[in-house]
């Protein structure tokens, strides 16, 4: 028995202990219930559906829709567009990626009975996935064919033919888009320039951070690439930036996006400049993490000043150039003031002038005489006080209008002046000296206008009536400008341009035949509503005040230019600046004098 | 019918079955029933195998328990915090359809991924929406998860939207890796999206099993080690008492001077001390008692001795006195008789007395030699006839035709014999006395059977003592000595046979030598049954003297 009983014993004790263990299966246990609903962010803002092939039979709509079809999501562009056309077309069909963008210069040729239909457009550039609208390297104006036919069998219009390409027309451009600023510092880490980019407006607002975030880590446009400062190499998102939660923007890079050496100054610029970008979006609180670090959160407008924009006012200080003297020009602020820095016994015989500050000081520069007396003196001063002006030698002869490009705070070297004389870029600095001329890249018409964007960094130029756009670039013996590219506004030989705002530029020019100030955006793609006409004259000079970024306002209220010498406000209309328009008009006024040379103290 | 000779199938397989396995079991139950030190042992591993299993499993089935808690912990903050991240990443989706949701999602899961693929098989992540079916399922790495991923799991997950866990063993990339599959509904703006969480268990598993193997491995050896424990702990307390057992058997076998070893100062030290002192006081008691014994017998035989020569000088003048008693006055004449006859009996008795005390001193020697018994039994009826026929009684001799020869002491036989039916004539009370001889090869048997008061219980055994009366009341009639009975049974001994009585009140009693044929053989059985065969049933325990 008992010899029996030991192996028995110990095969109900393997029994036992092979029970126990982890178990191979289980079913299903509900641990608990799942986590609640998050906030709805409640703006459930359902797009306004896009149009697709069968919205319409009418050729002349389906053509216009066909045009936005690529607008929207980058990467699916392809797809809606191959929605419009017939199998054999959309399996033909292999275009680039970034759609081109095309202004129609007349309607669509549609004929009844013919289903090929006609296209006169002029190329303005490409849309990338990054939202930069690069403009055409050259301009092109020609036709496309499109065959609009219907399919035996199936309801509605179809693309039977089209070039092999994305098109957007810039209808399309305008309405599906919408315009974006994002920041990037320039290169001597003084302010925020602008960088203009296209937001498609049927993205969900919830992913517009994690866009501009993207767009930031991306880079700037290839033309400011000279000008500004990259995000450290490396610097990468991690996720995605989730939906705005309770006031907080949450925002998390890796760790390359700061580096070790200096990084508190890293971090606040890094801040501002996201700051500045998602100011469309931001709620009272933005959090950073970088990398494991701990999150850092920051609120309140502290970031405004990083843009030089930023301090603009709502209203300007308007001069003109009246009698050989600068005087102020009623309905501008501080109207009963003396003119800034200007000292009373350099204000005569003046032609043309600017004023320009930064916090601390006040820049003047002034053009006086013709002919062989013709001066160029440059200045500035502390706020209140009169500069002690200097002549800029080393000019030719026919100078134009200065503008201050570059004014820094507290002392006033480094500053950077800009004229045209004779049809050649000069710079000149703040205490005189010589002009130094400032070469144009591959460019050797006569540059017949420039404009400087609030940051200093960004200009406008109008060389051999085209216009173009460059940045420009300090270098050791003062600043070069970078190769300039050409925009397509519609207008031909164009004469003046000025910026209206961070991204709209003003520009003069002839438009079917007659002469006009139109607003186009900085890559000459978008126009304002209101073209002014202007007739035949020719505008010699343009100016404008640009309006602050916060304003949210693209058009400035205040621009001015001339023709001849007549100088004109354009308020509804053109309107001349006359004499009683002065602040202080002599009780006496000369015969033959006009106010001539309007500026702005920008 | 055929259920009965079914069940009668059944049951002669059982008894069968039963006969067998106590066939092959009894040396066991043998072992078991004999061994203190086997039971013990036996015991011990019985009660130690059921403690140290139950605790074993117990601290196996708690330990797995810890390691899973604390895994299902581990992972269930785990998935909280990749839930709150995925529940994050896709706030930026407010409607299904988002061609950037399937990359963000992918992207999710690849930023939710951790670890790398270790060789017993990494975590598996994976997010997927049952309610989306457009949504393709995003696994990383990107393995076959149905296996893992139960429909079961998905119901409690995607349709009831509750935080669910379950444990599977699946095989992925040939590998059986067993898997702790946590599943939690995302919340998105569109509805909700599944984040499955897959841990491999095999670390777990492998402390698990490596726990149960100790357990198990530690548990064997402590029941071995008990069992051994328990086997020297016996053998200590057993082997003394077998010892002294054996001592013991080897006193009673008569040698008296045997004595147990006393080791050390414990209890069975003292056991074996006191056994010793026991030993040596019977010693000393038995060699007392003999002695006593010995000087008694001696006494009889001596004091039997000395009044034979007293005796014959009396004989010799009572033996004149009675012939001359015809010249004596009648009343001196019949004191002459009774002279005579008190000294026959006085004679008579020494001569038993004699007898028993040559029995006692062991100087009886068998003279055998081989005897046809029938002429001997019909000697002894013809001498009694003449008491017979005084009592009244009559003699019924019942002798087998053929010669009955067995090696034997005549003289003895016959003495025996006469002591038997003389007693026989003297009970019978008139009724006739049977005697009847009957033989087998290895035995014969001599009844005498009378029919008069019988014995009552217990008086079959005392009939053979020495001077013993059924009524010591009764007068002396036959004039017998009260040996004649103990003598025949020391006869009946010498032979190597028996003598033995059987008697009821009322029923008469019988008596019953049996008798080897060869002298020395040991006797089995006996020709002749000892309960007279015309009484109804045997009734009293039959009385044997061997």
């Amino acid at each position: 028995m008992t010899r029996h009983r030991l192996p028995a014993v110990t095969a109900v004790v393997v029994l036992l202990l092979g029970g126990c263990g982890i178990p191979d299966e289980t079913g299903v246990t509900e641990v608990g219930s799942g986590p609640s609903t998050g906030v709805s962010s409640g703006d459930n803002d359902t797009p306004v559906p896009e149009a697709t092939r069968g919205t319409t039979k009418d050729r002349t709509q389906f053509i216009a829709n066909y045009l936005e079809a690529a607008a929207g999501d980058f990467d699916t562009a392809s797809e809606r567009v191959k929605g419009f056309m017939t199998q054999s077309l959309a399996d033909r069909f292999k275009p680039a990626p970034q759609p081109r963008v095309i202004r129609l210069t007349d309607e669509p040729s549609v004929t009844v009975g013919q289903e090929k239909v006609e296209l006169s457009y002029e190329l303005i550039g490409t849309l990338g996935k990054n939202g930069v609208l690069e403009p055409a390297a050259e301009p092109l104006r020609s036709n496309y064919d499109i065959t609009v036919a219907e399919v035996a069998g199936e309801p509605g219009l179809f693309i039977a033919d089209a070039p092999n390409f994305l098109l957007l027309s810039d209808t399309a451009l305008a309405e599906k888009y919408e315009e974006r600023t994002i920041y990037f510092w320039n290169t001597e880490r003084t302010a925020l320039v602008p960088d203009v980019r296209y937001m498609p407006r049927n993205l969900p607002r919830e992913q517009e951070p994690n866009t501009i975030l993207n767009w930031l880590i991306g880079g700037p446009a290839p033309w400011l690439r000279n000008a500004v400062e990259v995000l450290p190499e490396g610097t990468a998102a991690e996720g995605k930036v989730p939906a705005i939660d309770g006031g907080r923007l949450q925002i998390n890079l890796n760790a390359q996006a700061v580096p070790a050496k200096g990084a508190a100054e890293a971090l606040d610029r890094l801040r501002r400049q996201l700051q500045w970008s998602l100011r469309r979006v931001l709620p009272q609180y933005l959090e950073l993490k970088i990398g494991h670090e701990e999150a850092v959160e920051f609120t309140g407008p502290e970031y405004y000043s990083s843009n030089l924009a930023n301090r603009l006012a709502s209203r300007p200080e308007r001069f003109v150039v009246y009698d050989g003297k600068i005087a102020r020009v009623s309905e501008s602020t501080n109207d009963e003031e003396p003119i800034p820095a200007i000292p009373a016994e350099a204000n005569k015989d003046v032609r043309t002038a600017a004023l320009d500050t930064s916090t601390t000081h006040t820049y003047a520069a002034v053009v006086s005489g013709v002919g062989r007396s013709e001066a160029l003196r440059v200045g500035a001063a502390p706020f209140g006080q009169p500069a002690e002006l200097q002549v800029v030698s080393g000019l030719p002869a026919g100078r134009g209008h200065p503008v201050w490009a570059i004014t820094p705070d507290g002392e006033t070297e480094g500053a950077v002046g800009l004229i045209i004389a004779n049809g050649r870029l000069y710079s000149f600095g703040a205490r005189g000296g010589k002009a130094q001329p400032v070469p144009l890249p591959g460019g050797s018409g006569k540059i017949s206008a420039v404009s400087v964007a609030p940051d200093g960094r960004r200009v406008a130029l109008v060389v051999g009536g085209r216009l173009y756009r460059a940045v420009l670039t300090i270098t050791g013996d003062g600043v070069a400008l970078s190769d300039p590219e050409q925009l397509h506004p519609p207008l031909d030989n164009i004469t003046a341009v000025a910026f209206s705002s961070e991204s709209w530029l003003n520009v003069a020019g002839a438009r079917r035949g007659r002469v006009s100030i139109i607003q186009v955006s900085i890559d000459g793609a978008r126009q304002g509503p209101r073209p002014l006409d202007i007739g035949n004259g020719v505008v010699d000079y343009l100016t404008a005040y640009p309006t602050n970024p916060q304003s949210d306002e693209y058009q400035s209220a205040a621009v001015s230019f001339t023709i001849g010498t007549a100088a004109y406000d354009v308020l509804l209309n053109a309107t001349q600046i006359g004499v009683n328009n002065l602040a202080r008009p002599p009780a006496q006024p000369p015969a033959g004098k006009i106010p001539t040379a309007p500026f702005f103290l920008s | 019918m055929p259920v009965r000779r079914t069940l009668r199938v059944v049951r002669r397989y059982w008894r069968v079955l039963v006969r067998w396995f106590q066939h092959y079991t009894a040396p066991a139950r043998r072992a078991w029933r004999r061994s203190l030190q086997i039971r013990v042992v036996s015991l011990t591993l019985v009660a130690s195998s059921l403690l140290v299993g139950t605790f074993g499993w117990f601290i196996a089935d708690r330990s797995a328990e810890i390691l899973l808690s604390r895994t299902k912990d581990e992972v269930s903050s785990s998935l909280n915090g990749k839930v709150a991240y995925a529940y994050k990443q896709l706030t930026v989706h407010p409607l299904a359809r988002d061609p950037e949701l399937p990359n963000t999602i992918a992207a999710t899961v690849n930023d939710l991924f951790d670890g790398d693929p270790a060789e017993d098989g990494g975590s598996v992540i994976s997010i997927r929406a049952a309610n989306h079916p457009d949504l393709g399922a995003v696994t990383l790495p990107n393995v076959d998860t149905r296996q893992l991923v139960t429909p079961e799991m998905v119901r409690a997950v995607a349709e009831s939207g509750s935080v669910a866990q379950q444990i599977r063993t699946a095989e992925i990339d040939g590998q059986t890796v067993k898997y702790l599959v946590y599943g939690s509904p995302v919340q998105t703006k569109f509805g909700h999206v599944e984040l499955y969480y897959m841990v491999p268990l095999t670390t777990e598993d492998r402390t698990a099993n490596q726990i149960r193997t100790t357990v198990l491995a530690t548990g064997i050896a402590l029941v071995f080690l008990l069992g051994v424990v328990a086997g020297l702990v016996t053998r200590l307390v057993v082997n003394p008492v077998r010892v002294a057992a054996r001592t013991a058997q080897r006193l009673s076998a008569g040698l008296l001077d045997q004595r147990m070893k006393v080791t050390g100062e414990d209890d069975l030290a003292l056991l074996a001390a006191a056994f010793n002192q026991m030993a040596a006081n019977l010693q000393r008691q038995i060699v007392r008692l003999e002695e006593m014994s010995r000087l008694q017998r001696r006494f009889t035989s001596d004091v039997s001795h000395e009044l034979r020569t007293p005796l014959t000088t009396v004989r010799m003048a009572a033996d004149l006195i009675f012939s001359e008693r015809d010249s004596f006055e009648p009343a001196v004449a019949r004191s002459a008789e009774l002279l005579q006859a008190e000294l026959d009996r006085f004679e008579d008795l020494l001569t038993d007395l004699l007898e028993i005390s040559r029995f006692d001193a062991g100087f009886a020697a068998l003279d055998a030699e081989h005897t046809d018994l029938l002429p001997i039994v019909q000697r002894v009826a013809e001498r009694l006839t003449g008491l017979a026929d005084r009592a009244g009684v009559e003699l019924d001799l019942r002798l087998p035709e053929a010669p009955v020869i067995a090696e034997i002491d005549p003289r003895r036989v016959e003495r025996v014999l006469r002591n038997l039916v003389g007693n026989a004539i003297e009970h019978a009370e008139g009724k006739p006395v049977v005697i009847t001889v009957a033989t087998d090869e290895a035995a014969v048997a001599i009844t005498v059977r009378d029919y008069g008061i019988g014995l009552k219980p217990g008086e079959e055994r005392l009939v053979f003592n020495r001077f013993w009366r059924a009524d010591p009341s009764r007068a002396r009639q036959t004039g017998g000595t009260g040996l004649g009975l103990s003598i025949s049974v020391e006869d009946a001994r010498l032979h190597g046979g028996w003598l033995e009585a059987w008697g009821a009140p009322g029923e008469g009693a019988q008596f019953r030598l049996t008798l080897p044929v060869r002298a020395g053989d040991r006797l089995v059985a006996a020709p002749l049954p000892l309960i007279p065969r015309d009484r109804p049933a045997a009734t009293g325990e039959p009385a044997e003297v061997s």
